[in-house]
């Protein structure tokens, strides 16, 4: 597939260039203008532009990811990507590029990078029994 | 740390960093020229800040903006650690 990433303010600059010498389009928080926005405006934002979203933040946006399933929001987002801690911003360029040439499609997917397990699919959501409710 | 190394630390606190605007919390300050928040600045940091110099070019900020990440972190060690730690096991 042919993805457009969307970088948060937390992904280093060097990703950012890294992907772009990948050939990968990517977007940046600070390049749109946008610093300081809420963590699900910034998805929104994405997701308005079927962008795909980067971030370091897993905490944050596996929550906003389980809401926006749980919640059956009426319009789908392009995949959220999530890196792990003190991840280089060559490897981190690398298994993104990796990761979106493989795929299909990256629609209302979580994808979350750890070592040395390299990308899962998060389909649980991130706390107990939302999905019975 | 010495007296005279913590107050030029202060100092560039208070130039660099400052609360976040959406996120509460000293757990959540950040960058405000560069949006980068504190946290996952020293997420990437070696524990006595040897590469410093790397951490500011992967980022592209001036080694003083990671030295005042470096000295926020001893002055709020337990909030930054407990912030890295709600991430990785979320």
């Amino acid at each position: 597939m042919v993805a457009i990433c969307c970088l948060d303010e937390d992904v280093k600059a060097a990703v950012a260039e890294q992907l772009t010498v990948r050939g990968v389009a990517t977007h940046t928080t600070q390049g749109e203008g946008r610093k300081g926005t809420r963590d699900h405006e910034q998805l929104w934002f994405a997701a308005q532009r079927e962008w795909t979203f980067v971030t370091n933040n897993r905490r944050d946006f596996r929550e906003l990811h389980g809401a926006w399933r749980l919640w059956q929001v009426p319009r789908n987002h392009a995949g959220i990507l999530v890196l792990v801690q003190g991840m280089g911003a060559a490897e981190a360029a690398r298994v993104i590029a990796e990761l979106c040439a493989t795929q299909s499609t990256l629609t209302n997917s979580l994808y979350d990078w750890r070592h040395p397990t390299g990308w899962s699919e998060i389909t649980a959501f991130p706390r107990k029994g939302y999905e019975s409710i | 740390m010495t007296d005279t190394a913590r107050e030029t630390g202060v100092a560039l606190i208070a130039r660099y960093i400052a609360p976040h605007p959406a996120n509460l919390g000293r757990d959540e300050y950040w960058l405000p020229a560069y949006g980068y928040p504190v946290w996952v600045i020293v997420s990437d940091l070696a524990p006595d800040a040897a590469n410093a110099a790397a951490v500011a070019n992967e980022y592209h900020i001036p080694l003083e903006a990671v030295e005042a990440v470096w000295t926020f972190c001893s002055l709020h060690r337990t909030l930054i650690d407990n912030r890295l730690a709600q991430n990785r096991v979320a």
